[in-house]
């Protein structure tokens, strides 16, 4: 039998290693233009998206934002959405034309605090979202949550966001108290668990920083350190990069957080960098 | 249903029959066939060339060659000059060996008939012009196909009617008899060559353009223009292609060819733009377009699915002649160049392969449209290299779908169906025409 056909079956190996050796490359070479044209395509409008902490209004971010202004070439524009808790949004000032990187915040009517609320600002800023997305047609964006604000975002990436159709490049938290207030990292709340047992949602591609604020050696002052640094059973190993940053010093108290030198320099640095390598000359006075 | 099939394909088989028997479509056979060997070295040349040594050549691309250094611009321009000194010539042969067996065939002297239509076929591609006086080299390979047949057969027949004198073949052929052959031809070439210069004179003034475009073969192609914009209406894909794939069949180029991918349309640019943003080729907005179902299902192996051509002769002929010339057309039918099999089958002016040459794509081209309008497989927006083998271009073109993949594997299989029966009454037709040549 196989010295009958010894020539059909040499053939057929043959052209079984030769088509392997043709679709391998083939495939990767695919791959990597296709991404690489994705790349050269998503270099439009990549908008920055803040959501306020607990108590916080859309006006949470006015001084993060023209300190972040402040001494750049190009100028982001800040436009304020609040989500009323009927579902609808009010926009408040606006994104100027040809700005690639503006400065979007979503805060929501029903600001109050708890992981059942948390629940439901997931799914209000879901909303806007999709408007946002609708309206400015942009495909990719960074976050930075101040407070619950990364507890919102933590929930909305793992239950809501469609990686189909929007892109989450870079996340900041900051002091996000990802274990309320549990000052030990064995006790774990309800939230954080759920949180834990959702992160293989997380996009793999995200890179995320979470700062954390220090007045004492315990915690910034209403957020305790230990909670913040809960942030790892979430996002280590989940998305591509994990960094927790603490800052201490004059602002280092929860809510001065988000106008500590600190903060607007690895906001610079971290979140607004993506915009300096392109266009060259903007933001980077700060950098390095 | 059984008879009926039978009925059908002896009806073809009767056709294909006394076509065969006809002087001239005899004559225009044997011109292909014996022009083989040049279309198929050319072809293999063309094949690696834009395989390997173009910049957007596919084992180039995946393997990652440098093609702009010095080795790969060097083999470039040598594979080049060689596909275009054999691919680039078969019009011109064509011309000369179209009329040479025409005359053969009414005994008369073949070489000097095969000389004057080779003269007044050039002559139709030459521009007149008073700067400057040349030949329009771009049609005289597979451009002029056309023309050149029409040419070599018109000149054999009327050399045949100017020149009244049987050739008299003894391999010896003395000198005598060589001389009165010269001195009795005057005539004929005379009137043949200078009835050329007048058309050619004519129509130069009809189609004044000094490019490519002008002359008489630039009109049979302002007659054949086709509307190169893409579509995505299945009617208005079909009704293209199936134009564009019968012109292949008569000798002349159409707008869609594989190695050309018509990826360039605004459709297209859409659908891309679509799939960049939402990293996802299912819900495009025309999902389809001539790229995404004929470009992509329809042309394995060149226009025509023949690819699937080849499998069939090679399930069919194992080991005859026509299975040797399909073996020896899998190589740059892998890289969609189907020349060889236009010449070795032949394919051209072969009125009965031409209905799975046009139909085979269009049942591919339907089968793609319902799996992409059932949204069973994204379209396949992301360009690829002209030179990409078939079956692949789909999964490559998805980025990498499985169902895209098996959608392809599915069209070659039914393409390979659908080429059997006409390859079975082809080959049928053949026997029987050689069996009636012997008995003469």
């Amino acid at each position: 039998m196989i010295r009958k056909h010894w020539r059909l079956i040499l053939g057929i190996l043959a052209s079984c290693i030769i088509a392997l050796g043709i679709i391998i490359p083939a495939y990767q070479w695919m791959h990597e233009n296709v991404s690489y044209a994705r790349v050269q395509h998503n270099s439009r409008m990549d908008p920055i998206i803040f959501i306020p902490g607990s108590s916080a209004t859309q006006e949470r971010f006015n001084a993060l934002a023209t300190e972040l202004n402040k001494g750049s070439s190009t100028k982001h524009s800040l436009l304020k959405v609040t989500v009323q808790e009927n579902d609808t949004l009010k926009y408040s000032g606006r994104i100027r034309p040809n700005d690639t990187q503006p400065f979007i915040v979503v805060a929501f009517q029903n600001n109050k605090d708890g992981y059942s609320n948390i629940k439901k600002q997931a799914r209000w800023f879901s909303i806007a979202m999709n408007a946002l997305i609708d309206t400015y047609q942009f495909n990719h964006f960074s976050g930075v949550g101040h407070s619950n604000g990364g507890l919102i975002y933590t929930l909305y990436l793992e239950k809501y966001l469609d990686q189909s159709d929007v892109t989450i490049n870079r996340l900041m938290t900051i002091g996000s108290p990802y274990n309320f207030n549990e000052t030990s990292l064995q006790n774990h709340t309800q939230m954080l668990n759920d949180f834990i047992k959702g992160s293989s949602n997380l996009p793999k591609d995200l890179i995320v920083y979470s700062i954390a604020g220090t007045e004492d050696y315990a915690s910034d002052g209403i957020v305790p350190y230990q909670s913040v640094e809960a942030g790892k059973y979430i996002y280590q190993n989940k998305v591509k990069q994990y960094t927790e940053i603490t800052v201490t010093g004059a602002d280092a108290t929860h809510s001065d957080l988000t106008q500590s030198k600190q903060t607007v320099q690895l906001i610079r640095q971290d979140i607004l960098r993506q915009s300096n390598k392109k266009n060259g000359t903007d933001n980077n006075n700060d950098d390095d | 249903m059984e008879a009926v099939e039978q009925r059908i394909a002896k009806w073809f088989l009767h056709i294909s029959f006394l076509l065969k028997r006809q002087r001239l479509y005899r004559a225009a056979q044997q011109t292909l066939v014996i022009i083989f060997p040049f279309a198929l070295v050319g072809s293999f040349m063309k094949a690696i060339d834009a395989a390997c040594f173009m910049p957007d050549g596919f084992l180039a691309e995946i393997y990652g060659f440098d093609t702009t250094n010095t080795f790969f611009t060097e083999a470039h321009s040598v594979l080049q000059a060689f596909s275009n000194l054999t691919l680039g010539l078969v019009a011109m042969m064509t011309a000369y060996y179209a009329s040479k067996y025409v005359a053969r065939s009414y005994q008369k002297d073949d070489q000097l008939a095969g000389f004057t239509s080779l003269c007044v076929f050039l002559i139709f591609n030459y521009q007149l012009s008073a700067r400057t006086n040349h030949i329009r080299v771009n049609n005289l390979g597979m451009r002029g196909m056309l023309l050149a047949m029409i040419t070599g057969l018109i000149v054999g027949w009327l050399f045949n009617l100017l020149w009244t004198k049987k050739a008299v073949y003894t391999w010896e052929r003395p000198l005598h008899l060589i001389m009165e052959r010269c001195l009795s031809s005057i005539w004929a070439i005379l009137i043949l060559i200078s009835g050329a210069l007048l058309i050619n004179v004519g129509f130069s003034f009809l189609t004044p353009g000094a490019s490519d475009n002008g002359g008489l073969n630039g009109l049979i192609y302002m007659v054949f223009r086709l509307p190169a914009h893409s579509s995505s209406a299945l009617l208005q894909i079909l009704g293209l292609t199936g134009i564009n794939n019968f012109l292949n069949t008569i000798g002349v180029e159409g707008p869609f060819s594989a190695l050309t991918p018509s990826t360039n349309s605004t459709y297209d640019t859409q659908n891309l733009n679509y799939a960049l943003s939402h990293k996802t080729a299912y819900n495009v907005p025309h999902p389809l377009t001539l790229h995404t179902t004929f470009d992509t299902f329809a042309n394995f192996g060149g226009n025509g699915m023949t690819l699937a051509l080849i499998i069939a002769i090679l399930i069919l002929h194992h080991s005859s002649d026509q299975g040797k010339i399909a073996k020896w057309s899998l190589l740059p039918g892998l890289f969609n160049i189907n020349t060889p099999l236009m010449f070795g089958i032949p394919l051209l002016f072969n009125p009965l392969l031409a209905i799975p040459f046009i139909i085979a794509p269009w049942v591919n081209i339907l089968i793609a449209s319902i799996f992409l309008k059932l949204r069973w497989m994204p379209a396949a927006i992301y360009p690829v290299p002209g030179t990409t083998p078939g079956p692949l271009s789909a999964f490559l073109g998805t980025n990498g779908n499985w169902v895209a993949l098996f959608v392809s594997l599915l069209c070659l299989a039914v393409s390979v169906l659908i080429y059997l029966p006409f390859i079975k009454i082809n080959n049928e037709a053949i026997r029987l025409a050689s069996k009636e040549g012997e008995q003469k």
